[in-house]
């Protein structure tokens, strides 16, 4: 894995200097990279008889000190987490972004972005690094004024999510580009993750997989009148191994907004998957911000259900959402300073189950107050204090950060620290977690930046058995970023510039 | 709670002593100033903005106006010239471009004459030819009047978090300034690297309570299996055999009534335990909410029922 990942950087860095003789052609490369070291004590499933369980004084079940869970029957097992051994990560993550044009054909282009990552330390334990060589984009476009086409794998951002595709797009916009007509098809990815459906680093833990990818297709139509813009989407899904054609997903959605007048909106869409006939994620928000925008404040109704794919199992268990009334109020009294307040109330809908247990919570509230000030010079200072009364899981916070601009060129220095009380339910792992750091990003020419970090998580377990062990872990982290490209700071004009007779001597 | 407001508080008397009055509205009496009923009195913009091709833009003073707006030939009429402030072209100058008729910047292709505006950039792009997608400030052609791109004054207060209602109908106008880059930046599928900003510095302590709540749809970004599992795996959280876990150790009889917490927190449950470690009881057990719409679902794909009812799936086969 490791000789993998040093390859794909030679090869970052040979496409770097081929791409730059490269001078009648307009390219940009962008590259970032990224690395973290961390260490953090590990936890262990273990198991006893349950003839070797005690009860305790609360009348709980315990094995040594550690709060176990056992099966039905004297003759069970009971299963409980010790301390394991340190884990210890290093994830080495770069992303490449490049984009060439000025091909000899006005609008064309191409693009690629693409990671390679892998994690350095012998245990690995960082997400999302398999495989090593991951392709999130790759695509020729041809764009003019009627039309934009795109070739190759892309993603699409939509209500409905992040649909990566490998085939084809079509744009046509017509009536000044206030009508927008819209299709695409090809191969689907996995959704939320830049693999296929039948990679296996997409299923980690052996789950039902398909056994080819599926096709995808979609379209719809957008519209821009004067102010009222709308967006709608059909995208479907057919798994390929199939000969009848069963559905991996059908799902719609709309967008609209209108803004009747300067600084009052109403937005909102809804999302509806046709598949199980079912309204998905839906909201709607007004807003309004005061002529001087020094306060914007908004408030809606929104709802949130989760989606899975039709050939997971996930869909039978019956998800339900939960429906939000939420506001928030964003004011600047004063030059640099920022006071925000958000809040939200929600309710989920009747599960329909039976509770044996006692009560489970269906509803909750969440609220935000912050402060930024950058009244100062070189400094700005912000806080956040929140809570988030939830169901099954409740947490209450704060973090601070302040920033300094030294008067040195090019340097950005950050403190910021935090703290976290995070009960939860059905679990003894109440946590208060105070966290702490210095990052430091430097820019010593345009095209290269530097970022450096260093991060300390004190974690206290209030469990009121043995496995309150620690999870305190030193994070530090080191971030580049390269440019290489044709300079835009000193363009060359447009040929038509040339033709104007005072023009000529600007170049 | 009582430092944070103490804190609050602080900041708030130090923003009052340390500061001015609050800013005048950028350029407010520009964007009033209705160039097109003023059409037939001025022939030339630089009656009025006679200096504009030195350094700055020059608006004329107040007194020209009560030439006309008197009260007498026009109503009196309440204007300043705008203060130099923050313009968005921050790079620009129009000393330094070469002269070209002011319409071809600051009129609309096609517009009737003197519907005056800020720089048209589809105007500036037609001879600055950004022949693909262009990049974001400063690494693109943009930098020849941005130094850093303006923001639109919907890009207020958190707008990374609320900017969704107003990109998701119109993506075309987020193109005006970003490229698909720039979406991908946090809206990437399983980013194995942070996002720069957008979770908090101790998330890795914050999240498990966001996601049970659902309150930041983890699934959008990540995928619960090649993001989530995989880490939990790694961390001792998940297992193959759903009773053989000691993660819901606060409630003895969770798995006999775990219905109601699952269906509102179905993700949750997901990202740690497999579709077989549910089956092993739910295929005996019926998972169904009286509004399961069965036929729906088996019509559209039948293998999710194979899983537990094999080949007999009710309503037919598959």
């Amino acid at each position: 894995m490791k000789r993998s990942f040093v390859r794909v950087l030679v090869a970052a860095g040979a496409l770097a200097l081929w791409t730059a003789p490269a001078l009648a052609q307009g390219y940009q490369v962008r590259l970032d990279t990224w690395f973290q070291s961390v260490a953090y004590q590990g936890w262990q499933l273990d198991s006893v008889p349950f003839a070797s369980v005690d009860t305790n004084s609360s009348g709980g079940l315990e094995y040594n000190g550690y709060a176990v869970r056992c099966g039905q029957g004297a003759t069970s097992t009971c299963y409980y987490y010790t301390e394991g051994g340190k884990r210890q990560g290093a994830p080495l993550v770069s992303t490449l972004d490049a984009a060439l044009w000025g091909l000899g054909v006005q609008g064309l282009s191409f693009r690629l972005k693409a990671r390679a990552g892998t994690d350095l330390s012998s245990t690995t334990v960082w997400p999302a690094v398999d495989p090593t060589m991951q392709l999130l984009e790759a695509y020729g476009e041809y764009k003019n004024k009627f039309l934009t086409v795109l070739l190759g794998r892309f993603h699409e951002p939509s209500r409905i999510g992040y649909i990566g595709v490998d085939g084809a797009k079509a744009d046509l916009y017509l009536f000044d580009r206030r009508l927008e007509l819209f299709g695409y098809g090809g191969w689907g990815m996995t959704p939320g993750a830049p693999l296929v459906v039948t990679s296996q680093y997409a299923n980690p833990l052996d789950q039902y997989q398909p056994t080819e990818r599926q096709y995808v297709l979609g379209g719809g139509l957008g519209w821009r009148l004067k102010g009222f813009e709308g967006r709608w989407l059909y995208h479907r899904e057919i798994d390929a191994a199939s000969s009848a054609n069963y559905l991996f997903a059908e799902r719609t959605a709309l967008d609209l907004a209108w803004y009747p007048k300067r600084g009052i909106s109403l937005t909102g869409g809804v999302e509806y998957d046709i598949g199980q006939a079912v309204v998905g994620t839906a909201d709607v928000t007004a807003g309004y911000t005061t002529p001087k925008r020094n306060l914007r404040a908004s408030a809606g109704w929104r709802r949130y259900r989760p989606n899975f794919p039709l050939w997971q199992i996930w869909n039978s268990f019956d998800p339900v959402g939960y429906n939000a009334g939420f506001g928030s109020v964003y004011w600047w009294p004063l030059r640099g300073l920022e006071l925000r307040g958000r809040g939200e109330i929600f309710k989920y809908e009747d599960a329909n189950a039976t509770d044996r247990f006692g009560t489970v919570e269906d509803d909750g509230w969440r609220g935000l107050f912050g402060v930024t000030y950058s009244g100062i010079q070189q400094w700005r200072f912000d806080g956040n204090y929140w809570v988030d009364k939830g169901t099954g899981s409740t947490q209450v916070g704060w973090d601070l950060r302040a920033t300094w601009v030294p008067p040195l060129p090019d340097l950005v220095l950050t403190a910021h620290g935090g703290r976290i009380s995070r009960p939860m339910e059905y679990r003894y792992n109440d946590v208060e977690a105070l966290n702490g750091g210095l990052r430091a990003d430097y820019t010593p020419m345009a095209d290269v930046k530097v970022m450096a970090e260093a991060r300390y998580l004190w974690e206290k377990r209030k469990r009121p058995d043995a496995a309150a062990f620690k999870w305190d872990q030193w994070r530090f982290n080191f971030g580049l970023t390269l440019y290489f490209g044709s300079s835009p700071d000193t363009p060359t004009l447009h040929p038509s510039i040339l033709l104007i007779p005072e023009a000529r001597s600007a170049k | 709670m009582k430092t944070m407001m103490t804190l609050a508080v602080g900041v708030v008397i130090a923003a009052v002593a340390g500061t001015g009055p609050a800013p005048a509205p950028e350029l407010a009496s520009q964007g009033q100033f209705p160039h097109e009923r003023h059409a037939a009195l001025f022939t030339s913009c630089t009656m009025c903005h006679s200096g504009v091709t030195g350094e700055g833009a020059v608006y004329p003073a107040a007194s020209m106006c009560a030439g006309c707006h008197n009260g007498q030939i026009q109503p009196v009429v309440e204007y300043e010239p705008p203060t130099a402030g923050a313009y968005a072209a921050d790079n620009f100058s129009h000393a330094a471009h070469p002269p070209i008729d002011c319409a071809a910047c600051h009129q609309a292709a096609g517009a009737p004459a003197m519907t005056v505006q800020r720089a048209v950039v589809d105007n500036c792009l037609s001879c600055h030819g950004i022949e693909a997608e262009h990049q974001a400030a400063p690494q693109s052609p943009c930098s020849l009047c941005h130094q850093a791109a303006p923001k639109p004054a919907s890009h207020i207060g958190l707008w990374v978090q609320e900017h969704a209602a107003v990109a998701a109908p119109a993506p075309e106008a987020c193109a005006s300034c970003h490229v698909r880059a720039d979406c991908l930046a946090c809206h990437r599928p399983g980013g194995a690297d942070p996002a720069p900003g957008y979770h908090q510095a101790d998330y890795v302590a914050a999240h498990p309570a966001e996601a049970w709540s659902q309150s930041a749809q983890c699934s959008s970004c990540h995928n619960p299996g090649q993001f989530c599992q995989d880490c939990h795996q790694t961390a001792g959280l998940t297992s193959d055999e759903i009773r053989s876990t000691g993660y819901h150790d606060g409630q003895q009889s969770f798995n006999a009534g775990h219905g109601q917490a699952a269906r509102q927190s179905l993700e949750s449950c997901v990202a740690c335990h497999t579709e077989s470690s549910c089956v092993s009881c739910h295929r005996s057990v019926s998972p169904h909410g009286p509004d399961f719409n069965a036929e729906r679902l088996r019509s559209r794909n039948p293998q999710a029922c194979t899983v537990c009812h094999g080949t007999a799936v009710p309503g037919g086969s598959p």
